[in-house]
């Protein structure tokens, strides 16, 4: 079953507690030994914990996912709050020195904290990749006081099933494809391995399949049956098997498309308080699309409800007939969306996209939109006064009711504090 | 049969301004450092900017910056001490430091 299968030497490397890390070398604490919580926000007591060091989730059973009221209060806890710019430039600066074992081809970033590294090749400079895995471990350590787990495999999915599943508590693992049926088929349940989530893990259970095992020996083509490709993944992933070079996720955007989520502060209840907050989206999407040189036709707005409400929201499409770059015309189709499908309870989490792109090459006019032209001329200036003196340096009115969020997000990367 | 999705399933929860981050490694990592130039491109180089400063003439000006080539077309209104030139666009005024500068052609002559 394993012949001609890929053979390399592949590490995934994950940062631990990376946020936690990163704050603990900046105040020169030992992330090892203090336990310390990163709180998305102070102000908020039910703002959620972002990363927590070891002895925080030993000593106090706090992790990732946590409510900051569920911190006890102990003179021994040392609280932050993210600085995300700061864990950004840390993440870059490990790149730069993984790339000093392997040119930025090896290396496969999946995320702030985590990259798959490459180190087939390296073997004739650096010697056996397990020693330059473990001594590029070190140098992390070493340069920036952060400690890492790194798990190593044939290919990018074994790499990655040996970190989350043994190297995480041991901090090295290596798996080969004869470590597949000891150390893979006796997880469970199955949303332990990578790639299967709750909902997949029911539908499995629902088969009679409860461990990885138990998917190893399903029937195959049951598997296609019912899950199309995803089975035929899950069937094969179960095996340890995985095909997928070392790509370039990032500059492929074969669905190219601007789009904005939020989670709201707090829950809004009407039309007009949803719509304020749609509108401050559907100009940041079309600010960067109008930057990028583009036009789309398919607006999909997509609301959940917060967790009292009796429904689970929704995510609809419509598709216009002429392309825009225009914000209007963009809040103008959410608006019709919100009407059709909003069914008043009150919303927590919105998201506005625009797909179906094509360059922005010439304006189309209309005989009976004559100000058309003039327009999108304006929004195209509102745009280069905002790149001059920033994003909040011309808003709309709506921005400035209790609604808008504009301005307070203005002061976030990723959604939290810079 | 394996039908691998392949790259697709790593698609991974970047936060757009990392993104950013990783392009910019990513060109500085695979740049080429700019060619030299000879004693006679240099000397070239000087004559054309000495004469647009002095006959206010519109110069365009290649420049190395962050590991690309970029162009300013404009007008020299200033060669200050330190090392700088004050280059007047249309919609801009920027200092251009001495070392930067790769090329200069003067626009009314360009089609010579």
């Amino acid at each position: 079953m394993y012949e001609n299968l890929p053979e390399r030497s592949i590490i995934c490397i994950d940062m631990k507690s990376f946020y936690a890390s990163c704050m603990a070398m900046l105040e020169g604490l030992d992330v090892m030994t203090t336990p310390i919580a990163i709180v998305a926000n102070f102000t908020q007591p039910g703002s959620v914990v972002l990363a927590a060091s070891p002895p925080m989730k030993e000593r106090f059973k706090i992790k990732t996912g946590n409510r900051r009221f569920e911190i006890p209060k102990h003179p021994d806890i040392k609280l932050f709050e993210p600085k995300m710019s700061f864990f950004i430039e840390m993440s870059m600066a490990i790149t730069r020195l993984i790339s000093k074992y392997v040119p930025p081809e090896c290396i496969h970033i999946y995320s702030v904290d985590e990259s798959w590294v490459d180190l087939t090749e390296t073997a004739k400079l650096w010697g056996p990749p397990e020693d330059t895995a473990k001594e590029i471990q070190k140098a992390i350590y070493d340069q920036f006081r952060i400690p890492s787990a790194i798990g190593m495999g044939p290919n990018m999915l074994m790499a990655k099933l040996a970190l989350d599943l043994e190297a995480k508590k041991s901090g090295f693992a290596k798996w080969t494809y004869e470590d597949v049926p000891t150390k893979l088929w006796s997880v469970r349940p199955l949303s332990e391995m990578w790639g299967i989530g709750k909902q997949m893990e029911a539908k499995l259970n629902a088969m009679g399949i409860v461990t990885v095992g138990g998917l190893a020996n399903a029937d195959l083509n049951e598997l296609e049956k019912k899950f199309g490709i995803m089975g035929n993944q899950l069937y094969h992933h179960a095996h340890g098997i995985d095909l997928s070079i070392f790509g370039e996720p990032l500059v492929k955007n074969s669905a190219l498309s601007f789009g904005k989520g939020q989670m709201l502060m707090r829950d809004y209840h009407t039309r007009k308080e949803i719509s304020v907050a749609l509108l401050e989206m559907c100009e940041d999407v079309m600010r960067r699309t109008r930057e990028a040189g583009y036009v789309g036709r398919t607006v999909t707005l997509g609301l959940s409800y917060s967790r009292s409400a009796m429904t689970k929201g929704f995510q609809r499409s419509k598709t216009i007939a002429v392309p825009t770059s225009e914000t209007m015309v963009m809040y103008k189709t959410c608006l019709e969306l919100l009407d059709e499908y909003f069914a008043g309870e009150p919303a927590r989490q919105l998201s506005v996209r625009l797909t179906n792109l094509e360059p922005e090459q010439s304006i189309q006019l209309d005989l009976f939109d004559v100000k058309k032209e003039q327009r999108q001329i304006l929004g195209h200036t509102m745009d280069s006064i905002r790149r001059k003196f920033g994003v909040t340096a011309l808003l709309r009115a709506v921005s400035f009711t209790d609604a808008g969020t504009a301005l307070k997000r203005d002061k976030l990367v990723g959604g939290h504090l810079a | 049969m394996i039908k691998d999705r392949g790259t697709i399933k790593w698609t991974a929860m970047m936060l757009p301004e990392h993104v950013q981050k990783i392009k910019q490694w990513k060109r500085e990592a695979y740049a080429e450092n700019p060619r030299n130039l000879s004693e006679w491109e240099l000397e070239d180089l000087q004559q054309t900017i000495n004469q647009a400063f002095k006959q206010h003439k519109t110069v365009t000006i290649t420049t190395w910056q962050e590991a690309k080539y970029v162009q300013w077309t404009g007008r020299i209104t200033a060669l200050d001490e330190s090392q700088q030139l004050v280059l007047e666009t249309l919609t801009a005024v920027i200092r251009v430091p001495f070392h930067s500068i790769h090329a200069a052609r003067l626009d009314d002559e360009s089609y010579d």
